[in-house]
């Protein structure tokens, strides 16, 4: 796995959407011990398809899982994906992060680029309130459908905790006070 | 006589042209997780899928979120009472690498041997319930009979047969003693010798083969664009393993290879009858690799932080973000944790079970074949459980008839005596 | 097994005993070792007792996992569905308590907030032979009740 490359690889396809990079090294291994890499990579949320783009096209990468992060002011979303598998010792995982301002919380689909990114795209919908602009179902997928909270939001504490005291005070309850 | 005149004027055509919707689920009378279908049918082939999840949804990274990390952990291990131990040990290496917790050998060597132990167990209960949808009643009781050997060497090493709670930040937290290894060994007699009649009940029988080969296909590229992960993937040929790629624990210290049907010698297609080669290879590999960890288990402490205050601190402490991966019996499990110094919780958690990204897969498995194929289907991609049950049909005229979940199983059952004359 | 014998699995009780199980969002767990105590080395099927597709046909209800938003509605149905004399059994600690799904915006709460209860197989998850023991459990009660006439 060489890093450098994939960093430069990036950064002359993007160019100034490139922010910053990180890598994390880490030994594994007691007898005979190797080396695995996570690498992240921050790019401008209005490059990120072309930052997927340009993955697809020069690594055959595997989406493991779009993560979601409630920075406050600002909601940073991490594409980890991993590249290189299929070979002792070659995968790494290269997470795209981007950060949105909560302000504008829209973000382009990678469903064209990668079929498979629609259940952790249509789980960004749901969980935190991002609009993802132009996948092709949009429907909650695990929260039941009338639902309507975000419950990975920080700001939105308050809707949540409402839903949870809904659930453990229901009127229903049968044999309890 | 009494004959309606309308009811025989029907044309060919019209008949031809009716297509059904049939919602099936969530609720299914056999131990399988509720998840809801719904298949647009074209007679008797499937032409259309839509899949509604999250009824087992409880909201664990919520939870989770709000507890401090120990909690979490045992919250974690029952995201999945079959793959109980995968969730842990990717937690804990998300956690272990976000505050820069080393853990010692030993350590390592146990996680792996009580991983591949489940393995061993998950994929026999696999090969059960897939016996059972194809209506082999008999191989069901003789795969779990056989899986109770390693369900009582799990309840002898670790204490209990499900939720083990071996893994713990830092270490493990009970040891394999030298006095308990030869029970290991034993099973690894008793399956090792059993083997051959796994196969050949599974893989050299002619009706298993009648129905589960080019029944449920992920191609290649199919399984690629979807992300697919595990046997799932690897019965189509995709050579993806989070041990072999990534390795970790004490995998690291062995040759691990992704298994595909290519290691039974026959060229992938990515059907059922794959999804079992697959599977059963993997048990022997499993066998091979704790045998590999009983004799090479290095000596030392079970964990780098002992005192559970002291790791709680040490956590408390922490900041940073880390990624643990593993390779459960369904495929690859992924967290992520973020920690914030002064913050006893994760202040981010996100959690991919296997499934999740195998969810997809099914939706090109089921084009194209029959209804009666359905719950055999469900059950190859290993969902945590298969899910059918009962079927709300509605024909052309609007008139509804409910068949329960016996009648699929019933009208799978007959497909195999059918092909099988 | 001295404990059967010490239930006195009641000979009179003319009808095998069909069970019927749900899920109701658990993590699987206490269903496969439902599974598994029908499977020869437990073998609750020796008994009379089957698993069996419809509710209609159950004698006992089987009820695993922390009731969640979506399977409430369906929980309801299936014990309205269930023909009297019945007996709920709830096997596992999230179905008796909510067990470690606590204060979730999906979670509604242990069963007994849903439907009444009659037998409680605690345990996470719970061992088969503590399952069968519920069972046999469910069979003497229901016993009873026909016995003193109480039918729905």
């Amino acid at each position: 796995m060489n890093v450098a490359n994939l960093f430069a690889s990036f950064r002359s396809a993007l160019g100034d959407g490139y922010l910053e990079d990180r890598t994390i090294e880490r030994t594994v291994g007691t007898v005979e011990t190797g080396t695995v890499y996570d690498l992240w990579i921050v790019v401008e949320r209005d490059r990120l398809h072309d930052a997927v783009a340009h993955l697809c096209e020069a690594y055959d990468p595997h989406l493991s899982v779009i993560s979601g992060d409630d920075l406050g002011e600002t909601l940073a979303l991490n594409y980890h994906f991993t590249v290189g598998w299929g070979a002792r010792y070659g995968e790494a995982t290269v997470t795209l992060r981007t950060v949105l301002p909560k302000s504008d919380l829209t973000v382009p689909t990678i469903t064209d680029l990668l079929p498979g990114a629609q259940t952790s795209e249509r789980e960004k919908i749901e969980f935190l309130g991002v609009d993802v602009v132009g996948i092709p179902d949009d429907r909650n997928i695990f929260l039941p459908e009338d639902m309507t909270i975000h419950p990975w939001r920080k700001d939105l504490e308050e809707e949540t905790a409402k839903e949870v005291k809904r659930m453990v005070k229901w009127e229903g309850r049968h044999g309890h006070e | 006589m009494g004959m309606n005149n309308q009811s025989i004027n029907l044309e060919i055509g019209q008949c031809a042209a009716t297509t059904y919707s049939v919602p099936v689920g969530p609720v299914h009378p056999a131990l399988k997780e509720p998840i809801r279908f719904s298949f647009n049918l074209d007679g008797e082939r499937i032409v259309g899928v839509d899949i509604k999840p999250g009824f087992a949804h409880r909201g664990i990274e919520y939870m989770g979120m709000k507890r401090n990390l120990i909690q979490a952990l045992y919250l974690s291990e029952r995201i999945c009472g079959i793959c109980s131990i995968s969730h842990p040990l990717a937690f804990t290496q998300a956690v272990e690498n976000a505050a820069g917790i080393e853990v010692p050998p030993r350590a390592q060597y146990i996680r792996t041997i009580i991983g591949e132990l489940e393995r061993i167990h998950s994929h026999l209960l696999w090969a059960g319930v897939g016996a059972h949808e194809l209506g082999f009643d008999t191989l069901l009781h003789l795969t779990w009979n056989v899986r109770e050997k390693t369900m009582d060497l799990l309840e002898q090493l670790t204490g209990n047969r499900v939720d083990y709670a071996i893994p713990i930040f830092s270490g493990v937290r009970r040891d394999i003693p030298e006095e308990k290894t030869h029970l290991a060994y034993e099973a690894i007699d008793y399956y090792r010798g059993l083997l051959q009649q796994m196969i050949d009940a599974y893989l050299h029988d002619k009706s298993v083969e009648l129905r589960t080969r080019n029944v449920g296909v992920l191609t290649y590229d199919q399984a690629v664009e979807l992300c697919a992960a595990g046997p799932t993937t690897r019965a189509s040929g995709v050579k993806k393993d989070v041990r072999q790629d990534m390795p970790y624990l004490a995998y690291a210290d062995m040759a691990i290879e992704a298994i595909t049907p290519e290691a039974f010698g026959t060229e992938p297609i990515g059907d059922v009858y794959d999804n079992i080669i697959v599977r059963l290879l993997e048990v022997a590999q499993a066998i091979d690799i704790i045998e590999y960890c009983l004799e090479n288990m290095p000596s030392g402490e079970l964990m780098s932080i002992p005192k559970v205050p002291a790791l709680l601190a040490a956590l408390k402490k922490a900041s940073g973000e880390g990624i643990g991966r593993h390779e459960a019996p369904r495929g690859e499990v992924f967290h992520y944790v973020r920690l914030e110094e002064g913050v006893e919780e994760a202040v981010a958690w996100k959690v991919k079970a296997p499934t999740y990204s195998n969810l997809m897969s099914w939706v090109p498995k089921f084009l194209g074949d029959e209804i009666a194929d359905v719950p055999i289907i469900a059950a190859s991609i290993d969902p945590c459980m298969c899910c059918m049950d009962r079927a709300h049909f509605a024909d052309a005229q609007g008139n509804t008839s409910v068949r329960m979940k016996q009648e699929l199983v019933r009208l799978s059952r007959e497909k195999t005596r059918r092909i099988c004359g | 097994m001295g404990w059967v014998n010490d239930m006195a699995l009641p000979r009179s009780f003319k009808r095998a005993l069909w069970v019927f199980h749900i899920a109701t969002g658990s993590c699987n767990g206490c269903d496969i070792e439902i599974v598994a105590a029908l499977t020869p080395r437990y073998d609750v099927e020796r008994f009379g007792i089957m698993l069996t597709g419809t509710p209609r046909h159950a004698d006992v209800l089987l009820i695993t996992g922390p009731v969640t938003r979506p399977m409430l509605p369906r929980l309801k149905r299936i014990y309205e569905q269930t023909p009297d004399p019945k007996a709920v059994v709830v096997v596992g600690g999230c179905g008796s308590t909510s067990g470690v799904f606590y204060e979730s915006y999906n979670v509604v709460g242990p069963v007994d907030e849903v439907i009444p209860v009659d037998v409680y197989v605690p345990g996470c998850p719970a061992r088969p032979e503590a399952i069968i023991d519920g069972v046999v459990k469910a069979v003497a009660k229901l016993e009873t009740l026909e016995k003193s006439g109480v039918s729905g």
